[in-house]
């Protein structure tokens, strides 16, 4: 009975151990997506919607803060839907975005946020282009946490950017092709300091990743969430980043 | 005479009752078919509408078998068994459903790499017997079967198999079975993206000039169209592969169930409601 009662308890444990690494996520990830949407919906403008979504991300970054999330990054605009989406709904995007981000500054510098525009900036006019270079410069020594902006990212651009440059280095003899490995195809990506994601939660009740940093989200916990993003509870964040580390995560097939 | 007159007027008579009678009987019967034959035409409308919303690409990343296999008090190579008997169930539903892509993520990079070599080299070896087996059907069915993943630690034995059943199904035209067996896409990438910078030195592409076609063109798998459905069984809300152009846009759904515990109706449900859904790619 005694061999019963602590094979039980050593088992049970041993087992537990396999099942919970006790890993308190550090890297999120967020596809915002359900902005048009809610505008249609509650009837507004689709600026007055963009401006919902940024005081979203700010409440949910004092929270992230909190749960001692070191990275964030966010989907904030893809190559797809920029190339997709008429000019004048880019106009809106690019003019409220700023506007918004310029705005809350004081939030950015007050709370220790370090800013990163990752994707394909040369696209962008000078003056917006300008205006990311001096954001990121003003922030770059912040280390509470990383806010990391997709933007005009698309992943197959990301991968063959890394592909470019590698033919390049290769084409004015820096490298060898015989040289290449896995870690220099990294290294050289747009995303490439995007540390791999704990959790990635996209909203607007759609059940893709739109191409959202696939290597980085790989062997993430993804979450999809039906509420539009202005609508999303930010307790329900807060409530599965702390459940995160009880979760059993059995490997194997 | 008389007679005979009034005769030919009651037999002329008679046959205009008849025609005007056979004329009102025919409208309805016209009218009906009229009714009928529309309603088909704006049912065969549908139908091809629908089929250009119909998934053709399907990708199952099987998880739970060992964990059914310990929950039922299985040896984990019968529950093996049993999986491969369900995928075949599975590409029947599909052969009907008209899937032209079913890729089957067996084993991941990620488990091979934790298990002994004993063990995968158990597991590939069932399945390849039980492909082997089968492979009669799959042949009648125009079933082309395809393996992708790294090989090189692969028993020579298993590998001789690998090449036999790609080369006697390689002409099937129905559906695609695309195994994934201990698939790594950093590598795959590692040699597409040498052999592009190749092609850029010897001065075949301009490196500034590359596209993203170019990148799709020279990976292995490039013969796989991206995914429209990934489904991935065993309760774990990840992905635990790397294929970024082939995710994107799939849907993907999660499911509790362990693969060998899910109804085969779960597919058929997922099919029609993903023609249901309305397709949004943005982000």
């Amino acid at each position: 009975m005694i061999k019963s009662f602590l094979n039980k308890i050593f088992f049970n444990r041993f087992k537990k151990d396999n099942y919970l690494d006790n890993k308190h996520p550090k890297n999120i990830g967020f596809i915002m997506d359900g902005n048009r949407r809610w505008a249609e919906i509650k009837n507004l403008s689709l600026s007055d919607a963009y401006e919902a979504g940024g005081n979203k991300l700010l409440e949910l970054l004092i929270i992230l803060i909190n749960k001692k999330i070191e990275t964030v990054s966010v989907f904030a605009l893809a190559m797809k839907n920029f190339k997709k989406r008429p000019k004048a709904e880019m106009d809106i995007i690019f003019n409220t975005g700023f506007k918004f981000i310029e705005k809350k500054e004081d939030f950015f510098i007050k709370n220790n946020i370090k800013i990163k525009f990752i994707g394909n900036i040369s696209l962008l006019n000078d003056e917006l282009k300008n205006k990311i270079i001096n954001l990121e410069n003003k922030t770059k020594d912040f280390n509470k946490i990383i806010l990391n902006f997709l933007f005009l990212y698309s992943e197959l651009d990301d991968i063959l950017e890394s592909t470019k440059k590698l033919a390049l280095k290769v084409k004015n003899n820096e490298i060898d092709i015989s040289e290449i490995n896995e870690i220099m195809i990294l290294e050289n990506l747009r995303s490439f300091e995007i540390p791999q994601l704990d959790i990635v939660f996209r909203t607007g009740d759609s059940e893709r990743l739109s191409g959202f940093l696939p290597i980085q989200s790989a062997h993430s916990e993804i979450i999809f969430i039906k509420k539009m993003w202005p609508d999303l509870n930010e307790k329900y964040i807060e409530k599965t980043i702390e459940s995160f580390k009880y979760k059993r995560r059995p490997f194997g097939a | 005479m008389d007679n005979d007159n009034n005769f030919s007027f009651f037999y002329f008579r008679d046959y205009i009752v008849k025609f005007v009678l056979i004329f009102l009987m025919l409208f309805p019967i016209v009218w009906i078919i009229k009714f009928l034959t529309e309603k088909i035409d704006k049912k065969s409308i549908l139908d091809r509408e629908q089929l250009i919303f119909y998934p053709k690409s399907f990708c199952l990343i099987l998880d739970g078998t060992r964990r059914w296999a310990s929950i039922n008090n299985k040896d984990y190579l019968k529950a093996y068994e049993e999986s491969i008997d369900k995928i075949f169930s599975i590409l029947n539903i599909f052969i009907i459903n008209k899937i032209k892509h079913f890729t089957l993520f067996m084993i991941s990079e990620e488990n091979y790499k934790k298990r002994s070599f004993l063990e995968n080299d158990l597991i590939i070896n069932l399945l390849l017997d039980n492909l082997e087996l089968k492979k009669k059907w799959l042949f009648n069915q125009k079933i082309k079967v395809k393996f992708y993943g790294n090989f090189e630690s692969i028993n020579e034995k298993n590998l001789n198999k690998i090449k036999k059943l790609t080369e006697f199904l390689s002409e099937g035209n129905s559906i695609h079975l695309n195994i994934f067996l201990n698939y790594d896409f950093k590598k795959d990438l590692l040699s597409g993206l040498k052999s592009i910078i190749k092609k850029a030195k010897n001065g075949d592409l301009a490196e500034d000039l590359l596209t993203e076609n170019d990148l799709i063109n020279n990976l292995y798998i490039k013969e796989i169209p991206p995914f429209d459905i990934v489904l991935k069984t065993g309760g774990i809300d990840k992905i635990n592969e790397v294929l970024p152009f082939h995710f994107s846009n799939a849907k993907i759904i999660f499911n509790k169930e362990l693969f060998l515990n899910i109804n085969n109706n779960f597919f058929d449900q997922i099919l029609k409601k993903y023609v249901l859904d309305i397709r949004n790619f943005a982000s």
